[in-house]
């Protein structure tokens, strides 16, 4: 076996991505697992069946179902098959992901502070100091967030029509990279309905190129390496669950991973399932993985990070058996949150080709603390955006084979298909879910994988505060879509199935009968996920120190959306990024000064 | 059989063969337009079956209207099911078209060791729920399902479909990847299904096609270069393509 790496980092995405990136341009040798492919534009393109139905680089119930149950209560699961699911490939979630690009406020990480508690829940405040949210910090979370929006290439919004937040959320002379993309038809007419009502919405920020881009700054490029030019994008449309064919998606594969490798200190292994991390004198010593061929080999580093997402890092975790003196197994997958996603589907006359552009295109974030209407709210609300262009999801606003798996079979389809493809836009609120201890991953005791190992079992169920954010927001998703010139409209309920979590309800998705024409609750929208390996600023009610490293193992830490305390309000993948920055400077000094 | 030779006559001229067996033979054409392709796992038998039930999925609804076999939902079920055979080994494994752009999916990618397995896994499991299936199939009919009344054909897909019948599943969610999925996988024939509800479909490289800027000058977009939507033409409501998808 060679020499160890100064850092093994097991898995590719937003989380160990941006590590790696930080780690070996400051002049680490680290090596990367990834379970997925390594791929180049050449595996990209716009096929809706090869990345939609065929998961071709989606988690894939054919080689890693994982398995269901909404309570303890039903028996060991209910489903087994595609739960939330997060690409597999190299640069993880961040290929495949709608490349929405928020960062969250400073109330998202005090919001127990902010809040309160909530019965049912463990609404707590993140372990970052004050100094750490003080804008004039340069160590503080938001000169983290700067430095990945330059690095990736975020096109934001124009904030500047009075948008609440807007001062908190983005100081003076703190501007996107680039400017925010023209909406599509959809988001056009969500944006003349949103002023139209006094609302305040703007382009959400995405990092995909609005026209071409380039990575000059020295202080983000590794030493005496030239720029890096990326393309424009093309709205094509095959852009979340895709991708992207030309680069202009600031995936990590693309962005802090091909900067990685020019500094000649990164070694990727893609194709290689981790399934043990192992401990030597109560330090993490090796990454056990099963290699492209199928051999079992090891890995040895000074400096182990767990990068492989909120369902398999606690389940890595778990396939360690990790002593309990060391680690809090009981804890280890508790917490573990999805945005709810209470939102409602408009149908219109015209053609509104939703699946021209981008996931999510405009947004506004005046319902973000609550509907004001409605007295004040017991826990924060979320942003609320247009959703539309992707594959395989199973609902109206998916491709033209989702959609048309939606509508039914028989005699009536194709006069449905011709009033619902490209006739429906969807809104949809990135609900804020409260931490809730018996939401969490575990082993499932039957299932295993095409390798031989348990699957990942999620116990989850939704928090009474979910149904109460959705019917406070109906009436706002009506008046939205009635001014945007709807003709029909369906409000969609945060059942369990509103997320990427299946759905168990009799007329659940899975029904399809003829003559169907607005879907019943709908399954697997949306695929955040975060918490389960909780960081915290005490032992006793975290797994995870402030850093991300476990509390009773010196060289272990932890670099996705699982360390998350809360879920916030926003999308989750630029804070995984810029927490992983924020790790990864921890780690050089912590391990390597 | 609503149109053409009927399975009676076809069969009245040749030995029906065993359940199971590999047929390579020419099928009588059987609508407008459609060519002599021969199923690869599907029997000559099965083949009618097969037809018979894609229809009932989408079917014609009016003279002169296309069902789920004139866009080859057909030809991609029996592609997908001669990817792997009975014992797994890979057969034609086409599992996921080429990249990036339209002109390399008929390159279809190898299969990474452990997407071999799960692959296969599946096909074994999918050629068991069709042979069954469809046996299953004429059981119902009394007779040869292909010969049932149309409505009795539906009743019978109907009652499977409320029971969650394997067959139906299977079915269902094939005919709407065959019809609605790139003609690369061998179903959607001539881009039939697109053109009908006017959609694009993968743009990049052939919505702007003679647009391409000649060497040397600068481009005035990457929509140009590589084919997309001009920002502009997104904030307009959507309409019909031009003329053919290249």
């Amino acid at each position: 076996m060679s020499s160890p790496y100064d850092v093994v980092i097991v898995g590719s995405g937003a989380g160990g991505g941006m590590a790696a990136y930080v780690l070996t341009r400051a002049g680490l040798r680290v090596a990367v697992l990834e379970k997925g492919p390594k791929q180049g534009f050449a595996n990209a393109g716009d096929d809706e069946l090869r990345f939609g139905e065929r998961r071709f680089i989606d988690q894939d119930e054919l080689i890693e179902p994982r398995t269901f149950r909404d309570h303890e209560l039903q028996g060991v699961h209910q489903f087994v098959g595609r739960v939330l699911p997060v690409n597999r490939s190299w640069g993880g979630g961040s290929v495949h992901y709608g490349a929405v690009s928020f960062r969250f406020r400073s109330a998202d990480f005090r919001a127990r502070s902010h809040w309160g508690s909530l019965p049912g829940a463990d609404i707590v405040d993140w372990p970052l100091d004050d100094t750490e949210l003080d804008p004039a910090n340069p160590q503080s979370i938001w000169a983290y967030y700067r430095r990945v929006e330059k690095l990736i290439g975020v096109a934001g919004g124009d904030l500047a029509n009075g948008t609440p937040f807007a001062s908190e959320w983005r100081g003076n002379g703190d501007a996107y990279p680039m400017p925010g993309h023209p909406p599509n038809y959809g988001a056009h007419l969500f944006e003349q309905a949103a002023l139209q009502l006094g609302l305040h919405p703007f382009p959400t920020p995405v990092c995909i190129n609005n026209g071409s881009y380039t990575l000059d700054d020295p202080e983000l490029l590794p030493p005496s390496s030239e720029p890096l030019t990326r393309t424009g994008c093309t709205y094509c449309g095959f852009c979340s669950s895709h991708a992207c064919p030309i680069g202009a998606k600031g995936d990590l594969a693309v962005s802090a991973l091909a900067l990685a490798e020019r500094t000649g200190r990164l070694t990727a292994i893609p194709d290689s399932y981790a399934f043990r991390v192992e401990l030597v004198n109560g330090r993490a010593s090796r990454v056990v993985y099963i290699d492209a061929e199928g051999v079992t080999r090891a890995i040895e580093g000074r400096v182990v990070v767990l990068a492989c997402s909120t369902v398999d890092t606690p389940r890595l975790v778990q396939l360690s058996q990790l002593p309990g003196d060391l680690v809090d197994n009981d804890r280890v997958g508790r917490h573990l949150m999805v945005h709810h996603f209470p939102g409602a589907v408009g149908v219109f006359e015209e053609r509104i080709d939703y699946y021209r552009g981008f996931w999510s295109m405009r947004c506004l974030d005046d319902f973000y603390d609550g509907s004001l209407a409605n007295g004040s709210p017991s826990f924060g609300f979320g942003n609320l955006q247009t959703v539309g262009p992707s594959s395989g999801y199973p609902l109206m606003a998916g491709g033209i084979i989702s959609t048309a798996k939606t509508l039914g079979w028989g005699r009536g389809h194709k006069q449905l298909m011709d009033r619902a493809f490209g006739h429906v836009q969807f809104l949809g609120m990135i609900g804020d879910d409260p931490p809730v201890a018996s939401n969490r991953v575990d082993l499932d005791p039957q299932v295993r994988d095409v390798y031989g190992f348990p699957v990942a079992r999620i116990t989850y169920q939704h928090h009474p505060n979910d149904h109460l954010v959705a019917t406070q927001m109906a009436p706002h998703f009506a008046a939205l879509l009635t001014a945007m010139g709807a003709v029909d409209q369906q409000l969609v309920l945060p059942t369990a199935a509103s997320t990427s979590i299946p759905q168990t309800l009799e007329g659940g998705t899975h029904r399809r009968f003829k003559g169907r024409f607005l879907p019943d609750p709908i399954g697997g929208l949306v695929n955040h996920q975060m918490g389960g390996m909780r960081m915290g600023s005490h032992e006793g009610d975290s797994v995870l120190d402030p850093s991300q490293r476990f509390w009773g193992i010196p060289n272990l830490y932890v670099s996705d959306a699982s360390v998350f305390p809360t879920s916030g309000g926003y999308n989750p993948t630029l804070t995984v990024q810029a927490l992983a920055w924020r790790a990864a400077e921890r780690i050089l000094a912590e391990q390597f000064s | 059989m609503s149109r053409g030779t009927t399975r009676r006559e076809f069969l009245a001229g040749s030995a029906r063969l065993g359940v199971g067996g590999l047929v390579v033979s020419t099928i009588p054409l059987t609508g407008p337009g459609a060519c002599d392709i021969s199923p690869i796992f599907f029997t000559s038998w099965e083949w009618q079956t097969l037809q018979a039930a894609v229809d009932q999925i989408i079917p014609a609804e009016h003279a002169g209207d296309w069902a789920a076999t004139d866009a080859g939902a057909h030809l991609y079920i029996d592609r997908l099911l001669a990817s792997f055979d009975d014992e797994g080994r890979p057969y034609f494994p086409e599992i996921y078209a080429g990249g990036p752009t339209r002109r390399r999916f008929r390159f279809f990618q190898p299969l990474s060791r452990v997407k071999r397995i799960g692959w296969a896994n599946e096909v074994v499991r999918l050629r068991r729920v069709y042979r069954e299936g469809l046996a299953k199939l004429d059981e119902m009919a009394g007779d040869a399902f292909a010969d049932a009344p149309a409505l009795v054909q539906e009743s019978i897909l109907l009652s499977l479909d409320l029971r969650k019948a394997p067959l139906f599943e299977a079915l269902y969610e094939h005919v709407m990847e065959g019809v609605y999925g790139h003609p690369a996988y061998g179903g959607n024939t001539g881009y039939l299904a697109w053109d009908a509800f006017c959609y694009a479909g993968d743009v990049h490289g052939v919505r702007f096609p003679d647009q391409l800027n000649p060497p040397g000058t600068v481009s005035d977009g990457a929509w140009n270069e590589h084919g997309g939507y001009a920002p502009e033409e997104m904030i307009q409501p959507g309409q019909c393509p031009d003329g053919e998808p290249v």
